[in-house]
């Protein structure tokens, strides 16, 4: 649909009034939201995120792009309120305890966004007990933890253990990233699913859903 | 007792034989099985642990306590006390140019430095075969403690009359202080001024040693003598810490006790320089021998050095060591000493 | 030679008696960590801010000492008494940038005051601060010349995401190019004058401390850090080198898309080289170690905290074998010796630097 195919390159390109103009533009012709949303604003979105794991763009231009389809979402969200569209799934995302650093984090928040998923952001520096309450209340089926320093990477355990004593264990999923992260160590702590960078961090979540 | 103190000098300086005058004080209380903090709370409990140290070990000469954190205690900085060190001062008391301005200068007896003096005047009767000196921290130093050490190494460059201020009026009570030791009847002070090597020697002749030579001018003379401890000092710093006059430059295990006595005039004392805590305090005996004989071997052609520790001993140093320091100084000057031919040294 | 000479010739790709060996940063824990093993008196590890005067000298003493004990060739030093006290966990410098403290690490830029172009009617830049550099100063004049003195100076890049956010930088760099050239001019002006004081203060080795990139990637694409970054910082460059200093640059993670660009700016160094990023030595050697002295690639991720002292001991020989050839190299660590590190790896990683490092006849 040229439309749709439009709207994709206008979020690639960080285009937001145009994106929020060609959005308008299709919900005038009657396409369906979900069409707007799956076959415009997240093919866009996925088209950059795998650009952005080739290294052919890089943080600022996905930043653009999120905003971008942020601005088209926001037009299509009471409608898809309104026709009850199910989303596709809840993440709590956020950075562990001692650690400050947060901009992959904020670029997964994105991507997942972009990818239609309902992002909780709980921020930095966020212990076991912040994670799981977030998870509660909103009733994520995934929680991802991110950390950027060795010293701060051993907290993400505490989180896998709260959650487990907090009976939420069986319900709720564990992803883990960040620049010390790897597979052996999220394997050795129990977490469900390891992303080393955003992009993947939206097929692990896929996965982690089916 | 009186003593003429250039007199006590020119003895050394034309003996055939070497002299020792460690800083030691913290040796004393375990002499006496009595803890720092008495020694440094009361006057009587001092003396006694001087004499007794005056009784075990042949110094050439005795220091009343080197307790650095007294004088800015008498100003009125938070002090903690510690049960077997000396106390060390904590926080600032001067935090910006209107605390400067506002600054009150204690009286002489403030505190606890009453009890230094008591302890100099009570030293000073009851030894009486060797000078006694008295001990009080430097101004810049004090200085430093006042404002704390980083902004007063800051301030040397940022806010230098803001610190002018403070050591100004650091200095008016350490001239005082200084006169009071001076009346209590020991035969002169050694000033302690740790921070001053920290700092370009330009700027040590601006922010320290030209304060202190205001200190020797108030007191020194022939029965009064002032010595300058410096603890991080080099050859660089020897011109600005002559330059205040003091009859003695004492220096710590950091310098080059060959280097800087290159420099010293030949009339002024140089004391130093055994590393109190790694050599005297946690080294063997046959470590302390031998850099005893090494310092003493290297510092043989100037008839103006005297051995010493670097800076005060610390409690808990094996008298041993003590002991091994002496013995190195005896059979050097037995074998060694007498048999250069001082006349020929150029 | 001395340790500066030996810095100096290995910044000028000539090789030195011995492969030198420096510290790029330490935190409190590792220095009393090592110290323990040199000197008594230590405090416990807290936070430099937390020490009272006497362990505040004691800790310099002992940072001073493992330098002297263990032939380091360089002291790094930074600005020091630019923080003021928000409350417990925060700190604002004199830009009016906020931070949040860590136990982990440096605090992080959490509070910006410039984030669009009409803040920059309002905002004042600071002027830099002679007393700020009283670590240069102190390190000057212990060392006397016997070594290196090199300062972190903030590049372009970081000054420019501290005042503005880093998100907020880098989407302005599409919306309103010309007010990130303008804060770019503003840090730069600030970083010149402040280098004037360096240069007077007996600076040896300028770093241009400007991390720009992760694992994967820069953080920036080449063309804008060749439009925003690069100019400001090869006036950094330029000057240290007008006045005789050596010039480095320090930035973590996947430099490999910007080292064209860095090699055009003039540094004379390249550090830290992280080993997760790609940044192997041989490779970088092989690009462009006629031209630039590469200084790190110790791993302190994994080997330094975790490892044994006889890895850490080949690690070391592995890098001056593919690195020190013909000079050009520069042993150290990966990033910083944080306090996640066994001080008795990084003692080893001393001793291996002297074990190895003598000069191939």
């Amino acid at each position: 649909m040229e439309l749709l195919k439009e709207i994709a390159e206008k979020v690639e390109a960080g285009r937001q009034n145009e994106v929020k103009a060609l959005v308008e533009s299709g919900i005038e012709r009657g396409i369906a939201v979900s069409d707007i949303l799956n076959g415009g604003l997240v093919a866009g979105m996925n088209s950059i995120g795998i650009k952005f794991r080739e290294n052919e763009v890089f943080v600022p231009e996905v930043l653009v792009a999120a905003r971008a389809m942020k601005a088209g979402l926001e037009i299509i969200k009471p409608i898809l309120l309104r026709e009850k569209v199910r989303s596709k799934g809840t993440i709590v995302m956020g950075t562990v305890l001692g650690d400050l650093h947060d901009i992959g984090k904020n670029i997964v928040c994105y991507m997942l966004q972009g990818a239609g998923y309902d992002v909780v952001d709980i921020g930095i520096d966020a212990p076991g007990e912040k994670f799981v309450q977030a998870a509660k209340e909103s009733g994520a089926q995934i929680i991802g933890l991110s950390s950027l320093l060795t010293t701060t990477m051993v907290y993400m355990k505490d989180v896998v253990d709260a959650l487990r004593a907090s009976g939420l264990g069986d319900r709720v999923k564990v992803m883990v990233g960040g620049a010390p992260v790897t597979q052996s160590f999220a394997d050795e702590i129990g977490a469900h699913g390891y992303a080393s960078d955003a992009a993947s961090a939206v097929d692990v979540v896929k996965r982690l859903l089916a | 007792m009186m003593r003429n103190m250039r007199e006590w000098v020119d003895e050394i300086l034309s003996s055939r034989v070497r002299r020792a005058f460690p800083l030691m004080v913290f040796s004393g209380a375990e002499l006496t099985h009595t803890t720092i903090d008495d020694m440094l709370r009361d006057a009587r409990t001092q003396a006694a642990c001087l004499a007794a140290l005056a009784a075990r070990y042949p110094s050439a000469a005795l220091i009343t306590a080197m307790d650095l954190s007294v004088e800015a205690e008498a100003f009125g900085s938070e002090v903690r006390r510690m049960p077997n060190e000396a106390p060390t001062i904590t926080g600032s008391l001067v935090r910006d140019a209107d605390g400067a301005d506002t600054l009150q200068v204690p009286s002489v007896g403030a505190g606890r430095s009453g009890i230094y003096l008591e302890a100099a005047a009570l030293t000073a009767s009851a030894v009486i075969d060797r000078p006694v000196f008295g001990c009080h921290i430097g101004p810049f130093s004090l200085a430093s403690r006042l404002c704390g050490m980083t902004e007063a190494l800051m301030n040397v460059h940022a806010e230098p009359e803001t610190l002018h201020v403070v050591i100004r009026k650091a200095t008016g009570f350490l001239v005082e202080y200084a006169r009071a030791f001076r009346d209590s009847g020991v035969n002169g002070i050694v000033i302690a001024e740790p921070a001053a090597g920290l700092i370009a020697p330009a700027h040590c002749d601006e922010f320290s040693s030209g304060y202190i030579r205001a200190i020797v001018d108030a007191v020194q003379d022939d029965h009064f003598m002032v010595v300058l401890h410096n603890c991080a000092a080099s050859g660089r710093h020897v011109g600005s810490m002559a330059s205040t006059g003091a009859m003695g430059l004492h220096f710590s295990n950091a310098a080059d006790m060959a280097e800087v006595l290159a420099v010293v005039p030949a009339g002024m004392l140089a004391f130093g320089n055994i590393d109190p805590a790694g050599v005297l305090k946690n080294g063997t005996e046959e470590g302390v021998h031998r850099t005893t004989t090494e310092l003493l071997m290297k510092t043989a052609l100037y008839p103006n050095f005297v051995l010493s520790s670097g800076c005060d001993i610390p409690p808990g140093t094996p008298p041993d060591n003590i002991d091994a320091l002496f013995r190195a100084l005896d059979e050097y000057n037995a074998e060694t000493f007498r048999a250069r031919n001082l006349e020929s040294i150029p | 030679m001395n340790g500066k000479e030996r810095i100096l010739a290995a910044l000028s790709i000539r090789e030195p008696d011995r492969v030198p060996l420096y510290i790029h940063g330490i935190n409190e824990a590792p220095i009393i960590g090592i110290g323990r093993q040199i000197t008594d008196g230590l405090p416990d590890p807290k936070e430099f801010r937390e020490m009272n005067d006497q362990e505040k000298g004691k800790l310099l003493d002992t940072l001073f000492l493992i330098h002297e004990h263990f032939g380091v060739d360089g002291f790094t030093s930074f600005e020091i008494g630019h923080e003021a006290e928000v409350d417990e966990r925060h700190v604002a410098d004199d830009w009016g940038v906020v931070y949040t403290r860590s136990p982990h690490g440096l605090p992080v830029a959490t509070g910006h005051p410039v984030r669009e172009p009409g803040d920059l009617a309002t905002f004042t830049p600071p002027r830099p601060n002679r007393g700020h550099l009283v670590l240069l100063d102190l390190g000057r004049e212990r060392f006397k010349g016997e070594k290196a003195l090199f300062w972190l100076m903030r590049g372009a890049f970081v000054r420019s995401w501290r005042l503005m956010g880093m998100e907020n930088l880098m989407v302005q760099m599409f919306d309103n190019p010309e007010f990130v050239h303008r804060v770019a001019r503003m840090v730069t002006d600030y970083s010149l004058e402040q280098l004037d004081m360096l240069i007077d203060a007996g600076l040896d080795v300028l770093v241009v401390e400007d991390d720009i990139a992760d694992r994967h990637s820069p953080l920036i694409s080449p063309a804008k850090y060749r439009e925003f970054i690069k100019p400001y910082n090869m006036e950094l460059v330029e000057k240290a080198h007008l006045k005789g200093l050596k010039a480095v640059t320090h930035s973590d993670g996947n430099l490999w898309p910007l080292l064209d660009i860095i090699l055009e700016t003039g540094y004379d160094g390249l550090n830290p080289l992280e080993p997760q990023a790609g940044m192997e030595l041989k490779k970088v050697k092989e690009y462009c170690g006629d031209r630039l002295c590469l200084i790190g690639n110790i791993d302190c991720v994994d080997l330094l905290p975790h490892g044994s002292p006889a890895e850490v001991d080949e690690a070391v020989r592995l890098a001056i074998a593919d690195a020190a050839d013909g000079g050009g190299y520069i042993v150290c660590d990966s990033n910083s010796l944080h306090p996640g590190v066994d001080p008795l790896n990084c003692i080893a990683m001393f001793e291996a630097a002297k074990k190895y490092g003598k000069r191939r006849a």
